[in-house]
């Protein structure tokens, strides 16, 4: 490591005792932000992404142009089933979270969305929607490659 | 026919707010999170000949913040917006409440962008993350993401608030025609 170089030949002499030991942990190479709030578990990532799948082709709907919505939305609800036990809606503010999960309306797939298939995540769009792509499907892959940056 | 402008795609017009590999490691700030690192020093590994000078980091420590100093549109906390309400103003002032993991509020983030560079100054234009600033969000009454609050300089006229993903357009006219 060159930061380890760098400490060694500061003096030169008697370095080499604070040195030899310590390894300076690898940086990894990965150019990410660190997030306020932990990312969600990849299992509740993939429970939640199948989830997505599974619902959209029984609703007969679509996932969005823009894949980025879809994975964040999928990542948004896979955080709240990692911290709530449930996938509340992420594109709503709650008073109080626990309580909405209990009640359950903004559950996914919440109330609006089983009776009228209206999803004001985007995550799920009816035919007829601007927004709407053609896929009912979205791979592990993808949500990782548009969320990357997050 | 709304178009979705795909931030996420390589074609996204600069600046792309989520793409983090156009801005590796420049800064324009000094980061005050962390005093230690300094960019004045020559860095160590660039100039081996000159004296080792005592450095515990190498690289620009990455921002902790979602957002980066270089958007236009900025995150304020709580009181800093309460702050921009009372006080004096002679443009228009666009809240956006969103959170992180909500999809629209990202489409609705690039828009605001958009808007920032048509507007420049005629219109100031914040954000807030509902998740950090839970207070506030309940006690504006916010509910479905994102929201937007448009507050006219005339504190004589109320404050519009809109609800979820609203084309462009529309924020233009408001500004334009309400504000």
């Amino acid at each position: 490591m060159r930061a380890l170089q760098a400490s060694t030949s500061y003096g030169g002499v008697g370095v080499s005792s604070v040195v030899a030991t310590p390894r300076l942990r690898p940086r990894p190479r990965r150019r990410r932000v660190i997030l306020a709030q932990v990312e969600p578990s990849e299992k509740s990532v993939e429970m939640m992404r199948k989830f997505s799948e599974q619902y959209a082709r029984k609703s007969g709907t679509y996932f969005c142009v823009d894949k980025g919505v879809t994975s964040v939305v999928i990542k948004g609800l896979a955080d709240h089933k990692d911290t709530l036990g449930a996938p509340l809606c992420p594109c709503r503010h709650y008073d109080d979270k626990p309580a909405e999960v209990g009640q359950g309306f903004w559950n996914c797939p919440c109330v609006p969305m089983r009776e009228r298939k209206e999803c004001h995540c985007m995550l799920f769009l009816t035919p007829d929607n601007d927004f709407s792509g053609k896929d009912q499907t979205i791979s592990l892959e993808d949500i990782r490659e548009t969320t990357s940056n997050m | 026919m709304l178009s979705v402008p795909s931030i996420f795609s390589s074609c996204a017009p600069p600046p792309q707010p989520l793409c983090l590999s156009n801005f590796p490691f420049k800064t324009h700030h000094p980061n005050l999170l962390f005093p230690t690192t300094t960019t004045s020093r020559p860095s160590l590994l660039s100039a081996p000949i000159s004296p080792p000078l005592p450095r515990k980091l190498l690289c620009r420590t990455p921002s902790a913040k979602y957002v980066r100093e270089d958007y236009l549109v900025k995150k304020l906390s709580a009181k800093e917006v309460q702050e921009l309400v009372k006080g004096e103003r002679n443009v228009p002032l666009i809240i956006d409440f969103y959170a992180t993991w909500c999809g629209p509020c990202i489409l609705m983030a690039q828009e605001l962008e958009m808007l920032a560079v048509e507007y420049e100054s005629s219109a100031l234009i914040v954000k807030v993350d509902t998740d950090d600033e839970y207070e506030f969000a309940r006690d504006m009454q916010v509910r479905g993401l994102p929201t937007l609050y448009f507050i006219s300089p005339d504190p004589n006229k109320d404050a519009i608030r809109t609800e979820g993903l609203i084309p462009i357009q529309m924020m233009r006219d408001i500004i334009d025609n309400q504000m």
